[in-house]
């Protein structure tokens, strides 16, 4: 239970790690949106794009990306097999989607190798499998890395931050980001909780890993009913702290840390933005760079 | 047959910013019928070395040898925790079940016993930690008083009949009475299991109760000691950063102030005031 290690914060002091938490958001939303901005092998073959000339242009976008975040894990101190671990979560969803997509790509296809009913393997389909791969996994990477490198209780602060604007149309920003926090502040002391529940219950010769799905379910209770019950029994010493500090919700209250959106944000700024314009120039043909580009490998092959 | 340590060492996630070694170079053995203290600072090590007693800890490096069972060779994980019995922390907070008697018979029921069987040691563990069977046993265990959810917990450990019996800290959060009683309970407990091992952080129950005591410090052993050993020497005690008990600190009080006193517990600290008072009036 203790070795989750998707996003878990990764404690070092780096620069990464010192940007203000929604400057963090606001990139790794902006590197969301320009993973999405890469076109798909479909949609740039009914724009005109030959397929050669589609993958420099994606090869090129993608190895743009893949250099940015390199800069960025080395900058955060992150160990790279850390970052890559936060893959192993996700790495059956992006195989199950590259096949799918290799098995059963329907756009323009010009090289088939074989095709039987519905299932037909084509060039364009490897290469939609590929970016589709590609994709996932650098969106996968992106929003890892940020929690690798922010502590929950600054991202919720963050959340709450960049939600605020919401507040004037009634929506609860701080109560939805206190709730967050609380639930985020819980996970450790709930997975502990899990941990010493088993032990005992262990102890008494528990028999958690044998039987079938359902002979293992029912092995869970003496586990699950003791968890529930401590979780209520916390979540009322929690209330009653609350209380007993006067806590009222979001009215009149100050922060203790003030975030600042300093130096090391707008450099993080102009590199996102930099990016963006790399990737796009790439992908959309600026100055004719991804044609001098794809001449170029022409010449190689 | 007895307990023997060799050189255990032990880290918590090794290889990554969070590692923290737990115990190192532990050497040490546990004799049958001891009432084995072990005595440290939060974080010392002591759960983590009782936890390897009955496996729930896998052993990483050194030796640990239970009557005969090696820990680090391929055993039978339930045979060894029906030998060493163990109760942790708030033991009340592992009752799960509808009952006070079902609850009591998990553990029982999960050594694979026959029905009767079960049912007269879930009678017999619930009589032995002093509660009335009868009016107990079909009455929801969360529906208890603190101190009879700890009892009924307890019964849970014992109806698996242990031969080593393991209490982290048992007294924890009990009021005085109740930890007096639970302590009477684990001496009574001591005629049927023979062999009891203790963590506590309270000194005088640890010299009341124990015959030798193992000090803790940041994971390494500081030693195995009598009582007498080690409460009649403040010295190791303050080095250690510990605790004496009442007794032994009336009695350095005392002897600082020119009395010639050593005691460790209650009795002893009365029999030698009554002395030297005896000895003033002759």
């Amino acid at each position: 239970m203790r070795d989750v290690s998707f996003g878990q914060y990764y404690p070092v002091k780096s620069p990464v790690h010192r940007m203000d938490a929604r400057a963090k958001l606001i990139f790794v939303i902006a590197y969301i949106v320009l993973l999405f901005l890469i076109p798909t092998v479909d949609s740039s073959l009914k724009r005109g794009v030959s397929l050669g000339d589609y993958t420099v242009r994606v090869a090129a976008a993608y190895f743009a990306i893949l250099l940015f975040m390199i800069i960025v894990v080395i900058l955060s101190k992150v160990p790279f097999v850390k970052v890559l671990k936060s893959i192993k979560a996700v790495i059956f969803l992006v195989v199950m989607t590259a096949v799918i997509m290799l098995l059963f790509y329907s756009g323009q296809a010009t090289h088939v190798y074989f095709e039987s009913g519905i299932i037909s393997i084509s060039l364009e389909g490897i290469m939609s499998a590929v970016t589709m791969a590609l994709r996932l996994f650098f969106l996968v990477i992106g929003p890892s890395l940020l929690t690798l490198t922010t502590t929950p209780v600054e991202l919720t602060d963050g959340i709450e931050r960049l939600l605020m604007p919401l507040s004037y149309i009634k929506v609860p920003v701080h109560d939805i980001a206190i709730i967050m926090s609380i639930a985020l502040r819980l996970i450790p002391t709930l997975i502990e909780e899990t941990d010493k529940i088993t032990n005992a219950q262990k102890a008494r010769c528990a028999d958690f890993d044998s039987g079938n799905i359902f002979k293992r379910a029912k092995a869970l209770i003496p586990v699950l009913v003791p968890l529930l019950i401590s979780s209520f029994r916390r979540a009322d010493e929690l209330a009653y702290a609350m209380d007993s500090r006067c806590y009222r919700g979001a009215k009149g209250r100050t922060r203790m840390k003030v975030m600042k959106f300093g130096i090391r944000d707008l450099i993080g700024l102009f590199v996102i933005v930099a990016v963006f314009f790399v990737v796009l120039m790439f992908i959309y043909d600026y100055f004719g760079v991804a044609t001098a580009l794809y001449k170029v490998a022409l010449g190689i092959l | 047959m007895s307990i023997v340590i060799k050189d255990l060492g032990y880290e918590y996630s090794p290889r990554t910013p969070f590692r923290k070694v737990a115990l190192d170079g532990i050497t040490m053995t546990i004799n049958d019928g001891d009432f084995f203290g072990v005595i440290g600072h939060t974080g010392s090590g002591k759960s983590t070395l009782i936890s390897h007693l009955n496996g729930l800890i896998k052993l990483t490096k050194g030796s640990v040898t239970v009557n005969g069972i090696d820990l680090a060779g391929k055993y039978d994980h339930k045979k060894l925790r029906s030998i060493v019995g163990m109760v942790f922390q708030y033991p009340e907070y592992q009752l799960f079940d509808e009952t006070v008697e079902r609850d009591v018979s998990f553990g029982p029921k999960n050594l694979g016993l026959g029905e009767a069987e079960i049912k007269r040691r879930a009678e017999d563990a619930i009589r032995l930690v002093g509660l009335d069977y009868e009016k107990i046993k079909d009455r929801s265990p969360f529906e208890l008083s603190g101190g009879q959810m700890r009892r009924v917990a307890l019964a849970g450990v014992l109806a698996m009949k242990p031969e080593i019996l393991v209490l982290d800290e048992p007294t924890a959060g009990l009021d005085p009475r109740g930890k007096r009683e639970i302590l009477e309970l684990v001496k009574r407990v001591k005629a049927e299991c023979p062999t009891i091992i203790m963590i506590s952080h309270n000194m005088d129950e640890i010299a009341q109760y124990c015959n030798r005591i193992a000090v803790l410090g940041k994971g390494k052993l500081e030693g195995v000691f009598t009582p007498e050993e080690l409460f009649g020497r403040e010295d190791i005690i303050l080095k250690l950063g510990l605790r004496l008990p009442t007794p032994a600190h009336i009695a350095y009080l005392l002897r600082q102030k020119g009395y010639d006193i050593r005691a460790t517990d209650e009795d002893g600290l009365v029999n030698e005031i009554l002395r030297l008072k005896g000895a003033k009036n002759a």
